[in-house]
């Protein structure tokens, strides 16, 4: 008998990335000739439900930014995105009907179509 | 209002109105609107992603008008963005309170460097409105050039030194409506140059009368929380192919599968006597044959030719025809303006 997955758990204080999509994102940051890069995770105004995430590859972070490392890449989270991205897993999802970069964020009360903004 | 007061206010209407014809123009200074500063590197591409109409090629010296929507749609703001510098930007409103289109725009200000800060203190307000205003504009600011201009140009200049003059052809009141912003130290000079033409602000009642006749909708009044866009005509201030803005996914369904429920419509009072106490904004509209509530009205106004009044109203679509009979809660029989291009100026009771 098959055992269903469950749910991952992430605890509030912090952002998972899952394997598959931190091996995405540094396949793209090899494409860009980096040698070494983190994923920036951001929040910002706009989109349809007033607020939409940002994912850059950046150099490093900056001052205030929040860094966790898992799964080979780091991720930086400027402190006042953290608030909204707190307990967040980003996962990639490929193929045919695939959308590239989505993310479980427990915080958004609800998402837009695209699934790149969200409310709180 | 007692039939004193109310012949007395009259009296002073058709004396300005009269003045307003010959003149071509009238100065008004608004006892509504806002400035409010909006500065920093991310601030026109924040706005951007938050409101219907697209700004990012908006240049140096230019000024486009955009509504702020929530995430229902609805309208918070309906604001005119002059782009003064790449980090400097003056949102200017005619709602009454600048505190939702703020909240708005803070709200979703999360990693932007971009900060609002409320300028109204620090610039006063007039318009001047009318088939003259551009030629009565330039006669008062001889200075400046106005001869390609449009609705959005800005013109601008200092007068003394620190005391700065826009001047931002609008179309808040009909379509020629300048607004005039001038920092305090210019106060003196603008108010010394209209005194040198006799021009003293009009009543608030004649610039309704006016932004009714042209049925002009204005935040705050048509244009507010209840509606969308869309309801109040202010389709051409959203880009359909910008993308993402907040709201913007329920703004695309209803105009996609026509599903806009609700419209702006000019009205007069049939009946022959006028009587302010019959009707005011706020009172709802219902169907005379069903009694059914079919909206409310948003503004209205006595028209200094005819002695009535005339109004604007947001209508259930399916009652914005000429043979349903409609009135409002207190028993004022109503008259649709169903021609957005007739405007009541030219519709005599």
């Amino acid at each position: 008998m098959a055992i269903a997955e469950q749910p991952q758990i992430v605890p509030i204080n912090t952002v998972r990335v899952t394997e598959k999509a931190a091996s995405k994102a540094l396949e793209f940051a090899q494409k860009q000739g980096r040698d070494r890069c983190g994923l920036k995770i951001a929040v910002q105004g706009g989109g349809c439900s007033g607020l939409q995430y940002v994912l850059e590859l950046v150099d490093g972070p900056d001052d205030s930014d929040k860094v966790i490392s898992e799964n080979g890449i780091e991720i930086y989270i400027p402190k006042r995105a953290f608030v909204f991205l707190a307990g967040t897993v980003l996962d990639f999802s490929d193929g045919l009907n695939g959308r590239g970069f989505e993310f479980h964020n427990p915080n958004a009360k609800r998402t837009c179509g695209c699934g790149d903004s969200f409310a709180v | 209002m007692s039939t004193l007061a109310a012949t007395a206010d009259t009296a002073l209407l058709e004396e300005e109105y009269s003045e307003y014809v010959a003149r071509g123009a009238a100065l008004f200074e608004p006892r509504f609107g806002s400035t409010v500063g909006h500065f920093g590197p991310d601030a026109l591409d924040l706005l951007h992603r938050l409101t219907t109409n697209s700004l990012l090629d908006l240049g140096d010296g230019e000024a486009r008008r955009t509504v702020l929507t929530n995430e229902k749609g609805r309208v918070v703001d309906v604001l005119w963005v002059l782009r003064r510098s790449a980090q400097e930007l003056l949102l200017v409103s005619d709602a009454p309170d600048p505190g939702p289109m703020q909240r708005g725009i803070e709200r979703f200000t999360i990693i932007e460097d971009a900060e609002l800060k409320d300028l109204s203190g620090f610039l006063r307000r007039w318009y001047v409105i009318g088939p003259d205003a551009t030629s009565l504009v330039s006669q008062l600011m001889p200075e400046l050039d106005f001869t390609e201009d449009h609705v959005g140009s800005i013109r601008g200049m200092d007068v003394v030194d620190g005391g700065v003059v826009l001047a931002l052809r609008s179309d808040t009141a009909g379509p020629e409506s300048w607004l005039l912003m001038v920092g305090q130290p210019a106060v003196p000079e603008v108010m010394d140059r209209f005194a040198k033409r006799e021009l003293k602000p009009a009543s608030n009642e004649l610039f309704d009368f006016i932004r009714i006749a042209n049925q002009a909708p204005i935040a705050g009044k048509e244009s507010t929380e209840d509606v969308n866009p869309l309801e109040v005509g202010l389709m051409h201030l959203i880009d359909f192919e910008k993308g993402c803005y907040v709201g913007q996914e329920v703004i695309a369904r209803l105009d996609t599968y026509d599903k806009v429920q609700r419209s702006l419509v000019g009205f007069s009072l049939t009946g022959d006597e006028v009587d302010q106490s019959r009707v005011s904004a706020g009172d709802r509209i219902v169907a005379v044959d069903s009694g059914r509530d079919v909206g409310w009205v948003t503004s209205v106004a006595l028209d200094p030719r005819t002695s009535r009044l005339i109004g604007m109203a947001i209508l259930r679509k399916a009652y914005c025809v000429t043979d349903v009979c409609l009135m409002t809660e207190r028993g004022a029989q109503i008259k649709l303006l169903l021609d957005p291009r007739r405007s009541a100026m030219n519709a005599r009771g």
